[in-house]
């Protein structure tokens, strides 16, 4: 079709072995986390910290490269259940920005850098979360 | 909007994965589009159409709803 626009089912993913890169990555963060309490009961508080928000970053960069990276055929269905996951995903943004004010406001504590990275870390999961159960609905 | 792609198919004698790898897409999406739970793009109306040498019309047809 010689009018039809080529990016039109474009979104600009990242290449489908970016899953398994953002999986290793994940898996790897989560280890490093789990071991770190084992293996640095002698380390300096100040390390420890950095290790783990280092920790918790690479975790995060994980799942968004599985999030954002091509299926392995990736059509024009996938691109329709992407769009229902990121508009879905978007709705928990605004409604955790409206209502997380109300909380700090009610508990008396201003955010974190921790609780921001979790809160990424939450947004990405929730879009994985409805993109997979959609795909799986729609089988 | 209801189709007659599964009737289409057994009269060629090919199988979801098949025509999936004809169009381009994935065995899923012909799945649903048998299903009807998701109705495709014109453009992948025409691709089906052409698989199976006949008309859009005659594989998508419009429900009152529609």
């Amino acid at each position: 079709m010689k009018n039809t626009p080529k990016n039109q089912f474009c979104l600009g993913l990242l290449p489908n072995y970016f899953k398994k890169v953002g999986l290793v990555i994940s898996i790897a963060a989560i280890i490093a986390q789990i071991s770190l309490v084992y293996i640095s009961q002698n380390e300096p508080h100040s390390l420890k910290e950095i290790i783990k928000t280092i920790c918790s970053s690479l975790f995060t960069v994980g799942l968004f490269f599985f999030a954002f990276s091509k299926e392995k055929v990736e059509d024009e269905m996938n691109y329709f259940i992407r769009m229902r996951s990121m508009a879905s995903t978007l709705l928990f943004v605004i409604i955790t920005g409206i209502l997380s004010p109300i909380l700090y406001l009610v508990f008396n504590e201003a955010p974190t850098i921790r609780e921001t990275q979790g809160f990424a870390t939450t947004v990405i999961l929730q879009y994985i979360a409805t993109f997979y159960i959609q795909k799986m609905m729609k089988k | 909007m209801k189709n007659s792609l599964k009737v289409e198919r057994a009269k060629l004698n090919i199988t979801q994965q098949e025509l999936a790898d004809k169009i381009n897409v994935s065995r899923q999406t012909i799945n649903s589009i048998e299903a009807d739970r998701y109705v495709p793009s014109t453009i992948l109306a025409i691709k089906i159409s052409n698989v199976f040498n006949t008309t859009v019309n005659s594989i998508f047809k419009l429900e009152a709803e529609d």
